[in-house]
């Protein structure tokens, strides 16, 4: 029966290869690649920044990409052209940790991705409570995943940023010693940042804290907060049941502080005030600020909430 | 000597149908041996070629001829497979760079092949037409199948479904195509390329359905208690992945799990080629194997079966020589009245030695001629022929 099925192949393989003029020779190690200019995409802000600060000024370094992404990066799903970019890249630069969950749905180059939470996989924090559901024969299933946004500790931020430096001496070797001091300054920059935001933090002396949205596990963890969390948009007005869930909340856990996403809305800041809650913005900044870059923005977040923490 | 080349010549041509017969016999005696040794070579080097090209194969243990055959032609019809497990812990060896297979599905008669994108590379592949492949459920798509089936990009392919009564069985997908492969005269020309874990997706190990979390997936809910929710049969799943469901499709346990038909493993030199060969020897379900010697094996019975071929043909051969000379003898016997007249009007005895020669010489002449014209016609066109007979 092989047999048959081998002279059946060896007559669709000859007749397959009648184009004689289209045969090409293929390459030697059998893996032919593709050079053309080096291009670096990452895949939030955060990333976006080491990076181009790890390759400020080194001659022929990458050019360094951040994709025009609508909204949170954690929830992107990139277009067609934006995927096209992503497999013309040199490396493509990623938080992991499950932040991009669009990974799992587009044909990429594995050998171009660049985990920058790959060497802490053990320092990444599980979520807890993810959906659990069943249809079909399949069983019971859930998708469970792991806090991403990593970033929020700068100690674990330096580790991500030493990944994107071997990534770009793996991409441009000639500019080892570039990076390596570009590394160093952004290293000392952003333990200036902890510096910083642990200062502000050890006014709290234990005060529990809430969190406007379960993003900030990392920065909780880094600090040493007691802090808890709700699921509150800082654009959207919450709904009665979602201040009946604060009130609960509360009783428990008599936060007078709330860190959020973005500056809400000014209603919502004055209700929580009127409840003896004050709200602070501290940004992820997961995508673009308006103005200033990540440190700077971090720092005038980092400042505010000193401030507001030294008046209490 | 120029009369009796005319005189030859008029003859074979006044006896066309005993001249042609007998330049048929002798040509086909010459051109079959040639053209059984063409096309076996031709087979034989196209075979071995796309062999010569993959340093090897990973999967898993069993018949090494099928794991060869699948991985390089995508024929076989249910292939043993390996978990993807096997590919990752290969690929951390960091021995070789190693591209994922699977080739379990079809899509309107062609092989629905699951890789990476490591395989167009690996292979030389360029889009003639259109895109790569970029989300889950898109495809590109062979020269061949495009031209058989008239398909372009933005158009779509569904898989076929693997057994028409499993009805909980593997659903048919349907592809959107991105892009057109260039021709390369490979199996790569007859196959519907997709990213592996959209074949995941084709075997039922992933799936997209409404958000059952959404009050509109209220009528699909069977139960809700705490965090888990149980769905009914009514549950929509998709059966084409679009941008705005994509988000809704997932896999069903753990990647590593899923399986695959075969691995291509190429190592960037001979020294990690043979750690990885004896990597996996003693390994009770795992086997790895150089294709070239697989097929060279093949070959060794298939040129056996050609001498043989040969050897019945040159049997043949001295049966037609044989056949020819006892027409030519017969033939002198019913000539003799002829050759006694060309004698009586003055002709010598060697004259006519030279006009049946002549004869002899343009019969064999013409044949050989014949011969060598049909053996380089199959030289070039027998692929065309084959295949014009393999697509009736």
């Amino acid at each position: 029966m092989i047999y048959l099925r081998v002279v059946v192949i060896c007559l669709t393989v000859i007749a397959t290869s009648c184009d004689r003029q289209n045969r090409q020779a293929s390459s030697e190690t059998g893996v032919a690649k593709m050079q053309e200019g080096t291009l670096v995409v990452t895949s939030n802000y955060p990333l976006y920044f080491f990076a181009s600060r790890i390759a400020e000024g080194v001659v022929d370094a990458p050019e360094i990409v951040l994709p025009k992404i609508k909204g949170d990066p954690a929830s992107w799903v990139p277009s067609a052209e934006q995927i096209q970019q992503l497999q013309s890249a040199d490396a493509v630069i990623l938080n992991g940790a499950g932040y991009e969950s669009w990974l799992s749905l587009v044909t990429i180059d594995q050998r171009r991705l660049v985990d920058t939470s790959g060497h802490i996989k053990e320092q990444l924090i599980p979520l807890e409570g993810s959906l659990v559901h069943q249809h079909g024969p399949g069983g019971e299933h859930s998708h469970e995943g792991t806090a991403f946004t990593v970033w929020l500790d700068p100690r674990l931020a330096i580790v991500q940023a030493e990944s994107i430096t071997d990534a770009l001496i793996r991409i441009l070797p000639s500019g080892k010693t570039g990076f390596r001091e570009n590394m160093a300054r952004l290293e000392s920059d952003l333990m200036e940042l902890d510096a910083s935001l642990a200062a502000g933090f050890s006014r709290l002396n234990d005060q529990p804290v809430l969190f406007s949205h379960p993003v900030y596990q990392y920065l909780q963890r880094r600090y040493e907060l007691n802090g808890q969390s709700v699921h509150w948009e800082p654009d959207e007005e919450p709904s009665t049941s979602d201040w009946i869930s604060l009130q609960r909340l509360r009783s428990k856990h008599t936060a007078s502080i709330m860190i959020w996403e973005g500056k809400p809305l000014s209603s919502i800041a004055e209700r929580l005030s009127e409840v003896g809650i004050e709200s602070v913005s501290l940004r992820p900044l997961a995508n673009s600020p308006g103005q200033g870059d990540y440190l700077s923005e971090m720092r005038a977040d980092a400042k505010r909430l000193e401030a507001l923490l030294s008046s209490d | 000597m120029s009369g009796a080349l005319f005189l030859g010549w008029r003859y074979l041509a006044h006896h066309r149908f005993k001249s042609s017969i007998l330049v048929a016999s002798i040509t086909l005696m010459v051109f079959l041996p040639s053209a059984t040794r063409i096309i076996v070579e031709d087979s034989a080097n196209a075979l071995t070629a796309r062999a010569d090209q993959t340093p090897l194969i990973l999967g898993a243990r069993g018949s090494e001829l099928e794991l060869v055959l699948n991985t390089l032609y995508f024929h076989a019809e249910s292939p043993a497979t390996v978990e993807n497990r096997v590919f990752l812990e290969a690929q951390a060896t960091g021995l070789a760079e190693f591209i994922p297979v699977h080739s379990l599905f079809r899509a309107r008669g062609a092989s629905i092949v699951g890789t990476s994108p490591d395989y167009f590379d690996f292979r030389g592949l360029k889009i003639a037409e259109g895109r790569q492949m970029g989300l889950l459920g898109e495809c590109v798509i062979g020269a061949n199948v495009a031209a058989r089936l008239g398909l372009a990009p933005g158009d779509s392919i569904v898989s076929s479904p693997e057994t028409v009564f499993d009805i909980a069985g593997v659903y048919p997908l349907k592809m959107t195509i991105a892009g057109v492969l260039e021709r390369k005269g490979t199996a790569d020309d007859d196959a519907v390329f997709v990213d592996v874990r959209t074949t995941w997706i084709i075997q039922g190990l992933g799936h997209g359905h409404t958000d059952l979390d959404i009050p509109e997936a209220g009528a699909a809910v069977l139960s809700r208690r705490e965090d888990v929710i149980t769905a009914n049969a009514s549950l929509k799943q998709y059966a084409e992945i679009t941008p705005d469901n994509i988000s809704g499709f997932h896999f069903h346990g753990a990647g590593e799990s899923f399986p695959l038909s075969g691995i291509i493993a190429v190592p960037p030199d001979q020294r990690n080629g043979t750690l990885l060969l004896g990597r996996y020897q003693n390994n009770d379900l795992l086997q790895i194997v150089a294709p070239d010697n697989v097929l060279d094996e093949l070959l060794a019975t298939v040129f056996a079966v050609q001498n043989y071929v040969i050897l019945g043909l040159a049997m043949l051969s001295l049966a037609t020589v044989a056949v020819t000379a006892l027409v030519f003898l017969l033939s002198q016997q019913l000539r003799k009245g002829e050759f006694r007249t060309l004698l009586r009007i003055g002709a010598s005895r060697s004259y006519i030695s030279i006009l049946i020669a002549s004869e002899l010489v343009f019969v064999f002449t013409i044949s050989v001629l014949l011969a060598g014209v049909l053996t380089l016609i199959t030289q070039y066109y027998a692929v065309q022929v084959l295949q014009a007979v393999l697509t009736l």
